[in-house]
């Protein structure tokens, strides 16, 4: 009889657990948010570069301008930018490009000759977003160039994997 | 005894289980949730482009989810709106936020009119009673950076309604 006691006592605490249960209705709805993949680089400035002095008995003194700076920002990891120029070079002349790399993320690849073909200045890039890194420009020309009349090159700067 | 035990259960207390949940469930306060928010996050949302962080903060429109609470026993009949989210595939620094930016029509409605954060445990939200139509919810969500890997990210959040009385 107590056995039958207990199972009654079991019922109405069954009853009342159902009872708050049933109290509770649930409405649901979704949040998406899609997260694109984001690499953008914006370059700035238009340097001039003159190689016009010497030291006697040396090779012309090299022109250096450090006046532009590119934006980047990327989500993705492990990306570099590249750099190549429209037209390759006079003989005896070069052009080198160095890129700071952005401020907590990325390995500057140092002074890179720039050619037709893209050449890595910063890799190791991961989720960043930096406006100020430096790019100096070198030019130097040996003697065997001779007299140049000035030129232009177009230097395209890429964010890629 | 014990055969009059096993009857017991067999024909009362069992089904005091199942039973009930289909005959009364039409007594209990119901919610209807109305409304998803979706949103596309790329370079646009660049605060100034390249070189520039996310904006770390969207906010939905005011109305983006509407919710309807009906099977009440009255205008006095109380009641109580808990929220909890349960990730899809989410990302800790994301943080969604719900905030009640209409009364409705019909009952009464209180609390809930500033931005409170949904967590993955149930929070009281708004309570109310009565019938009510049309509760309209805006949500929000900070924490977008570069520092979020591209993906999809989606959660679900469950709006309890809770029979206080």
């Amino acid at each position: 009889m107590k056995r039958l006691k207990f199972l009654l006592l079991a019922a109405a605490l069954a009853l009342a657990l159902n009872r708050t249960a049933l109290g509770a209705d649930v409405g649901t709805h979704l949040m998406t948010f899609d997260f694109q993949a984001i690499n953008e680089i914006e370059v700035t400035g238009s340097p001039i570069l003159t190689v016009a002095s010497a030291v006697a008995g040396e090779q012309p003194q090299e022109a250096t301008d450090s006046s532009s700076t590119c934006a980047i920002t990327t989500n993705g990891t492990n990306k570099r930018i590249t750099a190549i120029i429209d037209t390759a070079m006079p003989a005896h002349v070069t052009l080198k490009v160095g890129v700071t790399a952005p401020s907590g993320s990325g390995i500057s690849q140092g002074y890179v000759t720039l050619t037709t073909s893209a050449s890595n200045v910063v890799t190791g890039i991961s989720h960043v977003a930096d406006s100020n890194p430096t790019i100096t420009y070198k030019l130097s020309a040996t003697v065997q160039a001779g007299m140049l009349s000035t030129d232009t090159r177009t230097v395209t700067f890429t964010l890629s994997d | 005894m014990r055969f009059l035990i096993k009857i017991f259960i067999i024909f009362f207390l069992a089904p005091l289980f199942f039973v009930p949940q289909t005959a009364h469930a039409d007594r209990y306060i119901k919610i209807k949730v109305t409304g998803n928010w979706s949103e596309t996050i790329d370079k646009k949302d660049l605060l100034s482009g390249a070189g520039s962080d996310l904006k770390s903060t969207y906010t939905s429109v005011s109305g983006q989810v509407s919710i309807d609470i009906r099977g009440t026993k009255g205008i006095n009949d109380a009641w109580r709106i808990d929220i909890r989210k349960v990730d899809n595939n989410w990302n800790d620094n994301l943080h969604p936020y719900v905030m009640r930016t209409s009364d409705g029509k019909g009952g009464r409605v209180s609390g809930g009119t500033s931005y409170q954060e949904v967590t993955d445990i149930n929070t009281p939200f708004f309570s109310g009673s009565g019938k009510v139509k049309g509760i309209n919810v805006q949500l929000r969500l900070t924490g977008p950076s570069i520092q979020i890997p591209p993906s999809s990210y989606s959660t679900v959040l469950y709006y309890t309604v809770v029979d206080i009385q």
